[in-house]
């Protein structure tokens, strides 16, 4: 925040000021997205401890990368496009890793994973959705991103985005809505 | 029938609910999902999605996470001040890396693709000046190619005896030269070349599309009469329904090499030409040093008859190690010419194609047969292919997999640094 004005600065101007050298910028981004980034992993990977170093990871990558930096597009997309990569190195090491020592891999199904009550049958339904449809809807319903930001994370067209995230919007309605009575059947029969 | 009455698509009252409508949009989007029943139950529909997802709470860090991460960066957070930036190894813009990218790949196939030991290179390779490539490593490829060099041959064959005129030998004779015939306008070789001087046998390939075929002999020889040179060899295949080709050995003095070859491009358009150049230097001096060996004991053998000291049977034994040691030197002398001929006259392996005209007249072969050559054209192509796909992958698999283990981590470390690239912009 700027002490004399009173009004908060953008992440963009943070993140230039950080790679012009002035660290308190970089812990006010820090700040600002420890929160975010973590629920953005948790909610994709299995281990909450290993999504915690993800995400610490993801940081880490702005920090090598602050030298580098152009404000080209907002901070918030150039960092969920940091982290989604990381999450797509992580995944890929896991199916490696349940390809060579053989079982499931823990990543491949990211969003059904939980064993809370509260919210397996969301989370059951949103690992039922095709991959990318997912993670268009994740990207708008928890990281609250626009759909051009979306696009320019993914790397695909907005008209794409826009008709991918009706139709897993539509697709996770149905899965609830076919799922509901079963699972109200099955904590009757636990009951 | 059933007519659609929205006057909006669902993609757009999702945006609109997400707030991604564009201005002029939102308020008939707002008015038709007021108006439309079946719109208002697809917006409560989505926002129900979109509350039900709401519940899925991913909490907040734990309180070790600020701590971890502290020691996970160090002093890397305070390190980018006034940290020096790395060269960049690729071009920053997209074409420059594309050109980068193709630059190091011409490199490496040109690395893999190069020939060692090569001798022979085809003219189109060659500098101007880089005409003659010399087998010999250690001495000047292009030693000939100057005027300096024609100037030290001349200088050499008058050295030897041998009369110059514009670098050509003026004593001409006829003579065998081995086992061509040669015509009487041919020069007979010359005295022994001087050793001093690098030798260099000369020759040159060279095929060439005629469009008059039946004039082609004459005009060879009358080229063949103005170099005086001759052919060695020469045969002509006239089959019907096919193009007639002619195909020559020609032997032209080296230093009319040059001259008579754009001659010989005159006579129609070259297809193919090819030129090289093999010293025979040392060869040469080791015959020569041979040859006198041979003289001078033939010479010692003869002082021994005549004395006439021995017996009989001894002057017999000495008669016929003369007779070998004669046989020895006429066969070296043979070897002698035949060598100094390959330097004093380049060969040209000449091949003449006539611009083949079909006819109508002409007969074509019974269907039956041309498709029967056709089988067997196809199967032996197939055959050669697939013997040339087993022979690139035996000779080029393993560097083409050496290089792929070496560029390897290099192209992906690149291919990284380019998405991080992308990412950031």
């Amino acid at each position: 925040m700027d002490q004399e004005t009173g009004m908060e600065h953008s992440d963009e101007r943070l993140m230039l000021e950080f790679s012009q050298g002035r660290p308190e910028a970089f812990g006010e981004l820090f700040r600002r997205y420890r929160t975010p980034i973590c629920g953005f992993f948790r909610r994709r990977v299995t281990d909450p401890a290993r999504a915690e170093e993800l995400a610490q990871d993801t940081f880490l990558a702005v920090v090598r990368g602050a030298a580098r930096y152009q404000p080209k597009a907002l901070f918030r997309t150039y960092l969920y496009a940091i982290g989604l990569n990381i999450l797509r190195k992580e995944r890929r090491k896991a199916t490696i890793r349940g390809f060579i020592l053989g079982g499931q891999t823990e990543a491949a199904n990211p969003a059904a994973r939980d064993t809370s009550e509260a919210g397996l049958l969301l989370r059951e339904s949103l690992g039922k959705l095709d991959a990318m449809d997912r993670e268009v809807l994740m990207l708008r319903e928890y990281e609250q991103l626009r759909y051009a930001e979306i696009a320019d994370v993914l790397g695909i067209p907005v008209n794409t985005v826009r008709s991918r995230l009706f139709r897993a919007r539509l697709a996770l309605r149905d899965l609830l809505q076919a799922k509901a009575p079963q699972r109200a059947a099955q904590i009757e029969a636990r009951t | 029938m059933n007519v659609s009455t929205h006057t909006v698509s669902v993609e757009e009252l999702m945006a609109w609910l997400d707030g991604e409508a564009g201005d002029g949009q939102s308020d008939a989007i707002a008015a038709h999902a007021e108006s439309c029943g079946e719109c208002r139950q697809t917006a409560a529909a989505l926002r129900s999605v979109s509350q039900q997802m709401a519940a899925w709470d991913a909490g907040s860090p734990t309180p070790e996470f600020d701590n971890r991460f502290e020691r996970k960066a160090g002093d890397r957070v305070g390190r980018v001040v006034g940290k020096a930036r790395m060269p960049r190894l690729l071009p920053r813009t997209r074409a420059g890396r594309w050109a980068a990218g193709l630059v190091s790949a011409g490199l490496v196939v040109a690395f893999l693709l190069r020939t060692p030991n090569r001798q022979m290179k085809t003219v189109s390779e060659l500098r101007p000046d880089d005409r003659w490539i010399s087998t010999d490593r250690n001495g000047p490829a292009d030693r000939f190619s100057s005027a300096r060099g024609r100037d030290s041959v001349d200088g050499g064959l008058a050295s030897a005896g041998i009369d110059v005129v514009n670098g050509l030998p003026r004593s001409r004779a006829v003579g065998t030269f081995g086992k061509l015939q040669a015509p009487e306008t041919a020069p007979a070789p010359a005295a022994p070349v001087a050793a001093e001087e690098p030798l260099i046998a000369r020759t040159a390939t060279l095929a060439i599309v005629v469009k008059q075929f039946d004039s082609v002999r004459a005009s060879l020889d009358a080229i063949l009469a103005r170099h005086r040179g001759y052919w060695a060899n020469l045969t002509v295949n006239t089959a019907e329904g096919s193009a007639r080709s002619l195909n020559a050995d020609l032997r032209i003095p080296a230093q009319e090499l040059a001259v008579a070859l754009a001659d010989l491009k005159g006579l129609g358009q070259v297809q193919t030409e090819t030129q090289s150049g093999e010293e025979v230097t040392k060869e040469h001096a080791d015959l020569r040093a041979r040859l006198r060996n041979s003289r001078e004991t033939e010479e010692r053998l003869r002082a021994i008859l005549l004395q006439r000291s021995g017996k009989i049977g001894e002057v017999l034994a000495v008669e016929r190690e003369i007779a070998r040691v004669r046989g020895e030197i006429e066969q070296m002398e043979a070897e002698q010419k035949s060598l100094e001929q390959r330097v004093q006259f380049a060969s040209i392996q000449l091949t003449l194609s006539e611009e083949f005209k079909a006819h109508l007249g002409s007969a074509l072969p019974a269907i039956p047969v041309r498709l029967r050559n056709a089988l067997v054209g196809g199967y032996r192509g197939a055959v050669e292919s697939l013997v040339g796909i087993g022979l690139f992958a035996a000779g080029y698999g393993p560097s083409l997999l050496l290089w792929a283990l070496i560029l390897f981590f290099p192209v992906r470390a690149a291919w990284r640094r380019w998405k991080r690239s992308v990412a950031a912009a």
